[in-house]
C-alpha cells in the first residue's frame, strides 16, 4: 500500500510520489547530523568515552542542500523522483537556516534510521529498474574490521552500555542488504551511496574486545546480483572528511557542483547533456585532486561501479567549463594574436592581448579550436578542435 | 562507407597501439565511433574529430574529413609545426639534476652486495607462512633499473622473482610497502621469461610525489592489461572496455595458450567484476584460481565471481584459499575479500576460521590506498600494518616504533 501523499505517516518522508510503486523511481534517504547531544560542542576537547568526537558545524546543512537539489532536480533525475527520505539532527545555526526542512525532517538516531532505512528497502524492492539514493553527511570512522561506520545521533548516550559502536551502522550492511534476495528479487539495481564522513582508524576501536557496530539488516542469502553499486567517499580508508567553516561540507559541496554541471558529458544516444556515474567520479576525482594539492589531507575515494554511463541527472544544455588560457612566455602576451571558434566555426570572443594572462573565463562545453598569430612574423598556427569539457580545462600556447 | 586507420606518432610514438583506446567524435562531440589504435575503424563521409585519450585523462585530437570510400590516416601525437613542439618542450619544469630519482637511486649492484641506494630505500621481503608474515627477503636483487625522462625511475622485476613486498622508505615518512605478484619460477610458463620483450611480470615505478615524498606504482609489464588497468582507475569506462575486449586480452590468449599470463588476466577479470560482466567471466574466474595456485588474486576474484553468481558456499572455500595464498596484490581483490567475509562472519556462516581470515585481512585493508591499483599501505612494519599510521591520525604521540632489519635491499 502506498504511503499517504502527505507522508505523515512515515517521520522524514519528506516527498512521496509513489502512487504507482511498481513503476521506476528514484528513492532517496538522506542523513545529516551535525547536533550529537551525547557529544561535547565543536570547540570543547573530546573525551576518550566518545572516542575524542565532538559535534559538527556543515553535516545537516550540506545534507539539507542535497536534499534541496534532488527536490529541485526531481523530473530531470535517471528515472523520476519516487521518495526522498530526510533524517536530520541540525545545529541550532543549521535548524535556523533550514526551518521548513528541519521540521519535516526525521531525527537521525539509530531506531528513526533503521526505520527509514526499512522503508526505503520497501520501496526500493518494487522495481529493478529503480534507483537508490544514499547520502550521509556525520560522524563516520573505520570499525574493527575493514569497514565503515556511520555514526548516528545518539550515539554516546551511554557510553558504557554495550558495544560503544552500537549506535552506529556499518556501510557494508547497507549495501549488502539492498541485494537481490528471495524476498526482494526485483529490488532496484542502480545505487548510489554518498559516504560523506571520515574513515579515520581508531586504536581504542580496533583493539576493543565489544566494538560492533548495529547491522542494517539482517542478512539473507542474496541471488545472481547484477547490481550497479557506486559508492562515493569523502575521504580515503584513515583519512577524515573535511568542511567549510560555516558552510558545507567539501565533498558535499564539491558533489553539488558536480551535480550542477561540473560532472557533465555528452550522452551516449546524443541526446543531449548529462551527469552519468562515470562522468561524476571522474570529475569529483579531479577535483578532489585539485583541492588535496591545497590541502593533502582531503582524499576523495570515489568507486563508480557498473555501466558507467547511466544517467544520474540530465543537464539543459552543455555545461560550462572553467577555462583558462596562457600565453608562454608571458613576454610574447602584446605579440600574440588569438582567434578562437566553437564546432560551429563561430568566433568566441577573448579580450587580445590576453589581459591578465593567464586569463579565466567560462565556455559551454563543445569543441573548440584555438588559433594564434605572432604578430612580429604575421605567422599563423592553426589549432585542432579539442574537447572542452567541465569541470576546468586549459590551453598554453602559442 | 570509409575506412579511418591510425597511426601515433610525436609523443605518442612509443605507445603500443593496441593499448590506446581511440574514437571519432562529430564536432558536436557525440561519439560516433570507438575502438583501439591498432585497428581501422569503419564510418560514413564526413568531418571529425579523432581522438586518443591516455589514461592519464591527457587527450590527443586531428580533425579529419572522410571522402566516401576512402581510407584515411589519422595520425595522432604528431607535431605539425616543430617549433612549437621545441617550445613546449622547454617551457616544461626542469627537474633539477640532484633531485633525479635516478641518482638517489643509482645501484651499486654486485653479485654479492644487495642494492643500495643511498638514504632512500627500498627494503624487499617475502611471505612466511600464512595471509601475511613477512621476513627479509635474502636473495641478492639485480633488478633491472631504467631513469625515465621526468625524474622517475622504473624497477623491473621478473616475474619468478620471490619477493612478496617492497617497501620504499623516505626519511621523515612511513614507509609505503607495495605488494608485489610474486611466483615460483616452474610456475610460470612462456611470457614470463626474463627476457627484455616479455610481458610477464612487474615494474616498480617510483616518483616524487607533490609533497616530498615518493610514490611508488606497480604497473603490469602486459601493456596493454597495465594500459586497461589505469583506464579503469581513471574511471574510463569506454576506454577500459574498449581494451578488455580486445584480442590481446582475451582468455584464450591470457589463460589458455602457451605463453600464459595470469596477471594480465587477473587484471582483466578485476575490469569486468568492476563494469559488472558477469557472463563474459565464463569459467575464466575458476581456471584462474585453480590453475595458478601462487596467485592469491585468483582466489579473491573467483570468490568474488561466484558470490555475486549467489553460491555463496563456494564463494567462501574460495576465499578461504587466501590463508595460504596471502594478502591479494591488487586492492580491488582485498577490498571484495573483506567485504564478503565481513558478510559471511556476521552471519555466522563458516565458523571461526573465517573470522580469523578477515581479522587478518582487516589489519590491511583499514590503511590500504585503493586508489591504487596494487595493494599498498604504510607503517613501519609491514606485519603490522598501519601502526605508524595510527599513531598520527589519532593525535597521539608518535612513538618509535622497532623497525625490521632486512638483510637485503638495505637502501
Amino acid at each position: 500500500m502506498a504511503a499517504p501523499p502527505d507522508g505523515m505517516t512515515e517521520p522524514g518522508l519528506l516527498y512521496d510520489s509513489r502512487q504507482s510503486r511498481a513503476r521506476p523511481g528514484v528513492h532517496a534517504l538522506i542523513v545529516g547530523v551535525s547536533e550529537y547531544p551525547h557529544l561535547p560542542g565543536p570547540e570543547a576537547d573530546g573525551e576518550e568515552a566518545t572516542l575524542q568526537l565532538r559535534r559538527l558545524t556543515s553535516a545537516a546543512r550540506s545534507a539539507c542542500s542535497v536534499a534541496e537539489w534532488v527536490l529541485a532536480n526531481r523530473a530531470r533525475l535517471g528515472q523520476p523522483l519516487a521518495s526522498v527520505r530526510l533524517l536530520l539532527a541540525p545545529s541550532d545555526t543549521e535548524r535556523r537556516e533550514s526551518e521548513n526542512l528541519c521540521e519535516r525532517a526525521a531525527g537521525a538516531g539509530l531506531d528513526q534510521f533503521l526505520d527509514s532505512v526499512a522503508g526505503w528497502r520497501r520501496d526500493l524492492s518494487l522495481c529493478p529498474e529503480s534507483i537508490a539514493l544514499f547520502y550521509f553527511a556525520g560522524h563516520g570512522m573505520q570499525g574493527a574490521v575493514a569497514d565503515q561506520v556511520l555514526i548516528l545521533e545518539d550515539f554516546g548516550s551511554n557510553p558504557e552500555a554495550g558495544s560503544v559502536l552500537r549506535k552506529s551502522v556499518p556501510t557494508s550492511s547497507l549495501i549488502a542488504g539492498l541485494a537481490p534476495t528471495e524476498e526482494r528479487p526485483d529490488i532496484a539495481r542502480r545505487q548510489w551511496f554518498f559516504f560523506d564522513c571520515c574513515r579515520d582508524t581508531q586504536r581504542t576501536i580496533r583493539k576493543a574486545e565489544s566494538a560492533d557496530p548495529t547491522t542494517a539488516f539482517g542478512w539473507a542469502t542474496s541471488l545472481q546480483d547484477h547490481r550497479e553499486v557506486s559508492v562515493f567517499n569523502a575521504a580515503i580508508s584513515g583519512a577524515r572528511a573535511r568542511a567549510y567553516p560555516n558552510d558545507l561540507t567539501v565533498f558535499g559541496k564539491a558533489l553539488l557542483d558536480c551535480m550542477n554541471g561540473a560532472a557533465g558529458e555528452r550522452r551516449e544516444d546524443r541526446s543531449g547533456w548529462h551527469v552519468s556515474t562515470g562522468s561524476l567520479g571522474r570529475a569529483l576525482s579531479m577535483i578532489g585532486h585539485k583541492l588535496e594539492q591545497v590541502d593533502p589531507r582531503i582524499k576523495f575515494d570515489v568507486q563508480p561501479r557498473g555501466n558507467l554511463r547511466s544517467s544520474m541527472v540530465l543537464l539543459d544544455g552543455p555545461p560550462h567549463v572553467a577555462v583558462t588560457l596562457t600565453i608562454h612566455p608571458s613576454g610574447a602576451v602584446n605579440s600574440t594574436g588569438l582567434a578562437i571558434y566553437d564546432a560551429r566555426g563561430t568566433s568566441v570572443n577573448v579580450a587580445v592581448p590576453l589581459d591578465p594572462n593567464p586569463y579565466a573565463c567560462h565556455w559551454p562545453a563543445g569543441a573548440y579550436r584555438v588559433d594564434s598569430e605572432d604578430k612580429t612574423s604575421n605567422a599563423c598556427k592553426r589549432g585542432e578542435y579539442e574537447e572542452v569539457l567541465p569541470p576546468h580545462w586549459s590551453w598554453v600556447g602559442p | 562507407m570509409s575506412w579511418i586507420h591510425f597511426k601515433l606518432a610525436g609523443s605518442l610514438a612509443d605507445l603500443d597501439p593496441r593499448a590506446v583506446a581511440v574514437q571519432i567524435r562529430d564536432l558536436e562531440l557525440d561519439i560516433v565511433a570507438r575502438g583501439i589504435a591498432s585497428e581501422p575503424l569503419d564510418i560514413e563521409p564526413g568531418s571529425f574529430i579523432a581522438q586518443a585519450r591516455l589514461a592519464s585523462g591527457k587527450t590527443t585530437t586531428v580533425e579529419l574529413t572522410v571522402a566516401p570510400g576512402q581510407e584515411t590516416v589519422a595520425v595522432l601525437g604528431g607535431e605539425t609545426d616543430l617549433s612549437r613542439a621545441e617550445e613546449r618542450r622547454r617551457s616544461r619544469p626542469r627537474v633539477a639534476s640532484d633531485m633525479l630519482l635516478s641518482r638517489m637511486l643509482r645501484p651499486r649492484l654486485s653479485p654479492s652486495l644487495p642494492m643500495r641506494v643511498g638514504r632512500n630505500g627500498l627494503r624487499a621481503y617475502v611471505r612466511g607462512e600464512g595471509v601475511a608474515s613477512y621476513v627479509p627477503s635474502q636473495e641478492i636483487l639485480e633488478p633491472s633499473i631504467e631513469p625515465l625522462a621526468d625524474g622517475s625511475v622504473n624497477i623491473r622485476f621478473p616475474a619468478y622473482l620471490a619477493i612478496d613486498l617492497v617497501a620504499v622508505e623516505v626519511p621523515g615518512q612511513p614507509p609505503e610497502n607495495v605488494l608485489l605478484p610474486s611466483a615460483p619460477e616452474r610456475q610460470v610458463s612462456g611470457d614470463h621469461a626474463t627476457e627484455a620483450g616479455g610481458s610477464g611480470g612487474v615494474e616498480l615505478r617510483l616518483s616524487r610525489s607533490q609533497h616530498d615524498g615518493i610514490e611508488a606504482a606497480v604497473h603490469l609489464r602486459h601493456g596493454v592489461a597495465d594500459a586497461m588497468l589505469e583506464y579503469s582507475n581513471s574511471i574510463l569506462f569506454n576506454e577500459a572496455q574498449a581494451l578488455v575486449c580486445s584480442q590481446a586480452m582475451s582468455a584464450e590468449a591470457l589463460l589458455y595458450e602457451k605463453r600464459a599470463n595470469p596477471l594480465a588476466a587477473a587484471a582483466g577479470a578485476y575490469v569486468l567484476l568492476r563494469a559488472g560482466e558477469l557472463r563474459r567471466l565464463h569459467n575464466w574466474t575458476a581456471n584462474l584460481c585453480e590453475w595458478f595456485p601462487w596467485l592469491a588474486d585468483g582466489a579473491a576474484i573467483c570468490g568474488e565471481h561466484l558470490a555475486r553468481e549467489g553460491k555463496h558456499k563456494e564463494a567462501l572455500a574460495r576465499l578461504m584459499k587466501l590463508g595460504e595464498r596471502g594478502l591479494p596484490t591488487f586492492s580491488d581483490g582485498l577490498g571484495y575479500a573483506v567485504n564478503r567475509l565481513t558478510q559471511y562472519t556476521r552471519s555466522g556462516v563458516g565458523g571461526q576460521e573465517p573470522k580469523e581470515l578477515l581479522r587478518e585481512l582487516s589489519s590491511y585493508a583499514l590503511v590500504a590506498d585503493f586508489r591504487r591499483t596494487f595493494t599498498t599501505f604504510s607503517g613501519v612494519d609491514p606485519n603490522n600494518p598501519g601502526e605508524q599510521a595510527l599513531e598520527i591520525s589519532t593525535g597521539a604521540p608518535t612513538g618509535t616504533l622497532p623497525r625490521p632489519e632486512p638483510t637485503m635491499l638495505e637502501m
